[in-house]
């Protein structure tokens, strides 16, 4: 069954219309701007595991039927307002495919305090700079790939940061950029349990901790503290970035165990030629529980591109492996993807990739991201993506 | 405090400018109130990439922008910030929905662009040469 996100997305449009009050696109309403993002992506990934059944990839990314309608297809709203020359305010809705419902709520919204063109002081749920495009992660338009390398980005289920952030950004007039940003607060959020994890306790001897395939556990994240610094120009930019956490899990028995997730970037965009790199490291508490649960992990990928005219065929090699603990639970994997985005019109982009993915073997087991042990070395898993911003 | 010379001035200059203007592609506007004579194309270009919204005197720049494909706005990016539109939007992709740099208002026309700039003392903005007349200050002819 096919699904488009047609409807909550022209429900969510006419919503926002009503609020700014305006029939076009970034339409001004005296010093309220609208403006937003939609994606609507289709995966898919026939693999067989081990007993031939099929094996699902990413925890639901990609399955053997096409796929519309996962949390990867989303339409996001943005309303932007300057109260005072100091105070701007900003709501962003956002709309995630997922099961059979389209989820709906405001997912980021933020004061900025602006001292004066460099310092800003942030008050408010806002979307935390954990990698290097997370801050942007559901702005497929913004990137080359269909979906950021999940190798990286799977890695660190938070999405959002209640609390403070102090940016510190200025720009050169030769075109130098700096950015320091410095954050805290704390959060409520959902991931799902690890295949291995999962596969693990319902083969071991106690059927009290059995744990479906697919089960949804929510934590909480608090005494979050990090910081996001970007350093370059438009075509050639570092990112350096740190965060650690403390972890409620009610449902692993969990409380107060640390997390910290840090990580290196480099994009380079020149006027054809694009690049993109990125190492991250996962860092858990080091008790046997943790690590079974949410080892650490290390990732990284690179992706070259080169544009011809309107085209952009890219590559992407990646690799997730263990982490500073040596953990049997860690997901190990390396994967090639080739894609292809092309530009339709301003503001919109079709895109399509193919991975192949390859499991590699830790605690006597291949998953790589799949949620299953393959039958075969490798697996493949397509994808197509429209995005637009307006 | 403004001189009968100031005042008398951008009219001046208006006139002078006349013959060029009926040729003239592109006209750099502000608020008369807003004291901008001489405001480069490198300053212009960093307040419409969110770069900066004062000036160095400390004086707030809000920038107006015109409708996204409009002939205008191609002529304004590819000369002053040397982008085209497409490399416009995936600049904006990356900065705008992060709250890290707030892209220009975007007004419907030539005479909302200057209805605009008239009421806003901060406001700059760019018109086609045509619809200058003198309720806003010409800054700049970009040819």
């Amino acid at each position: 069954m096919i699904r488009h996100p047609r409807t909550p997305a022209r429900a969510l449009l006419l919503g926002g219309l009503l609020l700014a009050g305006s029939a076009t696109t970034a339409q001004a309403f005296e010093g309220i701007t609208m403006s937003g993002y939609l994606t609507v992506k289709a995966t898919y990934g026939a693999n067989d595991d081990t007993s031939g059944n099929q094996a699902d990839y990413g925890r639901g990314y990609a399955t053997d039927s096409v796929n519309f309608n996962t949390y990867e297809s989303r339409v996001g709203m943005q309303f932007d307002a300057s109260l005072t020359e100091h105070i701007d305010t900003t709501l962003i809705l956002l709309a995630t495919g997922g099961n059979d419902n389209f989820n709906i709520g405001v997912e980021w919204a933020y004061v900025d305090y602006n001292f004066d063109d460099r310092n800003r002081l942030r008050i408010g749920r806002y979307k935390g700079p954990f990698y290097m495009i997370s801050e942007y992660q559901e702005v497929g338009y913004a990137y080359p790939w269909v979906t950021a390398p999940l190798e990286v980005y799977s890695t660190n289920p938070i999405r959002s940061v209640n609390g403070l952030a102090y940016v510190f950004q200025t720009t050169t007039a030769s075109g130098m950029d700096f950015l320091l940003e410095i954050y805290g607060g704390n959060g409520s959020n959902e991931s799902v349990v690890q295949p291995n994890v999962a596969d693990y306790f319902n083969n071991d001897s106690n059927p009290n901790n059995n744990i479906p395939k697919g089960t949804i556990v929510e934590f909480d994240t608090k005494n979050m503290i990090g910081f996001n610094t970007t350093f370059g120009t438009e075509a050639v930019k570092f990112r350096v970035g740190y965060m650690s956490t403390k972890v409620d899990a009610p449902a692993f028995g969990m409380n107060n165990v640390s997390g910290s997730f840090g990580g290196l970037g480099l994009i380079v965009d020149l006027d054809r030629f694009l690049g993109y790199v990125e190492v991250i490291d996962r860092d858990t508490d080091d008790s046997a529980q943790m690590q079974s649960a949410f080892p650490d992990q290390r990732a990284g990928y690179a992706t070259l591109g080169y544009r011809f005219g309107d085209y952009l065929p890219y590559l992407t090699v990646a690799k997730l492996d263990r982490g500073k603990t040596d953990s049997a639970m860690a997901l190990r994997q390396t994967s090639l993807t080739l894609g292809l985005r092309y530009e339709i019109a301003d503001g919109a982009a079709l895109k399509f990739e193919a991975t192949r993915a390859r499991p590699e073997e830790n605690g006597g087991a291949k998953y790589g991201l799949f949620d299953a042990p393959l039958q075969g070395e490798t697996g493949t898993i397509v994808a197509a993506s429209f995005d637009l911003i307006f | 405090m403004r001189t009968p010379f100031s005042r008398s001035l951008p009219a001046l200059l208006l006139a002078l400018m006349l013959p060029a203007l009926a040729r003239a592609e592109l006209a750099f506007i502000a608020n008369p109130e807003n004291r901008l004579h001489g405001l480069d194309l490198e300053t212009i270009a960093r307040v419409y990439r969110g770069e900066i919204r004062h000036l160095p005197n400390g004086a707030k720049i809000t920038p107006v922008d015109q409708p996204r494909g409009s002939p205008l706005r191609k002529h304004f990016y590819e000369k002053v910030l040397g982008m085209s539109e497409k490399e416009l939007s995936r600049y904006w992709a990356k900065y705008k929905f992060t709250g890290k740099r707030k892209p220009p208002m975007v007004l419907s026309s030539d005479a909302e662009v200057k209805r605009w700039v008239a009421n806003h003392p901060d406001a700059i903005g760019y018109i086609s040469g045509e619809s200058l007349d003198d309720s806003v200050e010409l800054l700049q002819i970009i040819p």
